[in-house]
């Protein structure tokens, strides 16, 4: 356990300069897995680091694999939001990829499913 | 791809350190009258280290360019890479840091002596410059601001530390038979050794503080075994800087040639020791902290 803490400090008092990260999701409405009763009317994803615009972006699909965004996806801060068409009852897949203006990029994808 | 990243990072920090280090090291020797590098071999390394920083940069812009598009076939896309330059913070960023870079050339190849505060400032400022896309800036808040400073810091300290340490070394070089006469750089060097080492732990703490998820970090990270390396060097550098100068500038008026030497190879020692840092900094640069 001393070693640990002994490591730790180390890692605290030397840390490396610039280190760079990558923007990890960390809310999604809907949520991954999520079953509703009614069509949600977007999606807003919340990151874990402010986003580049211009290399992020999101796509909502059904189970056909045709696109149910409506008009523009709003790119801003550290979030994503996607309005959507109105949905019938099934399964949804969201596929988002995000670069961070540390440059970094993450990808992911989740379902959610709206009741009949 | 990514080693090629790591290796444009580290090679472009490097160059901006070795002429930062370098002329502000050798500035303070001259304030002194002391005896400086060779006019010749500093404007030399110089020159190659402001066109290193210059391509390395170019090639770090273009692959970031390729990742942030997804793919790296992007990174000599002109699209991708106008994209980059015009819509991105790194691209904007990098732009005004390629006026900088090119001025560095000029002004390393064209000055009487290249080796005095404006070469400093300007690269000290080039790698200032890179605080504001660090991870630490990307998370917003205040939090972005403190880790900002801090890779600052961190990147300013470490550079007066390692290029100061390579024109310390052609001052070694420069005095091999007279030890004597090296008893002034090794006192300047001294002073500018202890002040950079505390504002290293200092910005080293703030730095871990704003990146690192202390509270759920694995000790198994890949990034932070990668960092433990790195502090492992470093701490093996300090012990090195410390005896340098406790024991080895102290035998130096009465040591002679051996005493060199002996200074000499440490000097070396700590150069390849920082070196390696750098590159490990380059290839952290690519991973995730968490």
């Amino acid at each position: 356990m001393n070693t640990r803490i002994l490591l730790v400090g180390l890692a605290v008092a030397c840390s490396a300069p610039a280190a760079f990260a990558h923007a990890f999701l960390q809310h999604a409405d809907p949520g991954a897995g999520a079953t509703l009763n009614a069509p949600p009317r977007r999606v807003a994803l919340i990151f874990t680091e402010k986003l580049e615009p211009v290399f992020s972006g999101v796509a909502v699909i059904d189970a056909s694999g045709h696109s149910v965004e409506a008009g523009t996806v709003v790119i801003g801060g550290n979030s994503i939001i996607a309005p959507l068409l109105p949905l019938g009852p099934g399964k949804y897949r969201v596929v988002w990829h995000a670069v961070s203006v540390d440059t970094h990029r993450t990808e992911g994808g989740y379902s959610f499913t709206v009741r009949r | 791809m990514t080693a090629l990243l790591a290796a444009a990072r580290a090679v472009h920090l490097m160059s901006l350190m070795t002429i930062l280090g370098g002329s502000a090291y050798s500035a303070l020797l001259r304030r002194g009258n002391l005896v400086e590098p060779p006019a010749t071999s500093i404007r030399i390394l110089f020159v190659i280290a402001a066109a290193l920083a210059l391509m390395s940069g170019l090639v770090w812009f273009c692959l970031i360019a390729g990742q942030m598009s997804g793919s790296w076939q992007g990174s000599v896309d002109p699209s991708v890479l106008r994209l980059a330059a015009s819509a991105t913070r790194f691209g904007h960023i990098f732009a005004a840091r390629f006026i900088g870079l090119i001025g560095l050339c000029f002004l390393c190849m064209l000055m009487d002596r290249p080796a005095g505060a404006v070469l400093a400032i300007l690269a000290g400022l080039l790698l200032v410059s890179l605080a504001p896309i660090s991870h630490a800036a990307a998370s917003g808040g205040d939090i972005a601001v403190v880790g900002a400073a801090s890779d600052a810091t961190h990147l300013l300290a470490a550079g007066l530390w390692l290029g100061g340490l390579m024109a310390l070394a052609l001052v070694i070089r420069r005095c091999w038979g007279e030890a004597a006469a090296l008893m002034g750089p090794l006192r300047i060097f001294s002073i500018l050794g202890t002040v950079v080492v505390i504002f290293l732990m200092l910005s080293g703490v703030a730095n871990a503080l704003s990146i690192l998820p202390l509270r759920t970090m694995a000790l198994h990270n890949p990034y932070f075994d990668l960092l433990l390396v790195k502090i492992a060097l470093a701490l093996v550098m300090a012990g090195l800087a410390s005896l340098n100068r406790w024991r080895f500038a102290p035998a130096m008026p009465t040591g002679g040639g051996g005493a060199v030497r002996r200074l000499a190879t440490s000097v070396g020692v700590e150069l390849a020791l920082g070196l390696f840092i750098v590159t490990i900094v380059g290839y952290l640069g690519t991973m995730a902290p968490h």
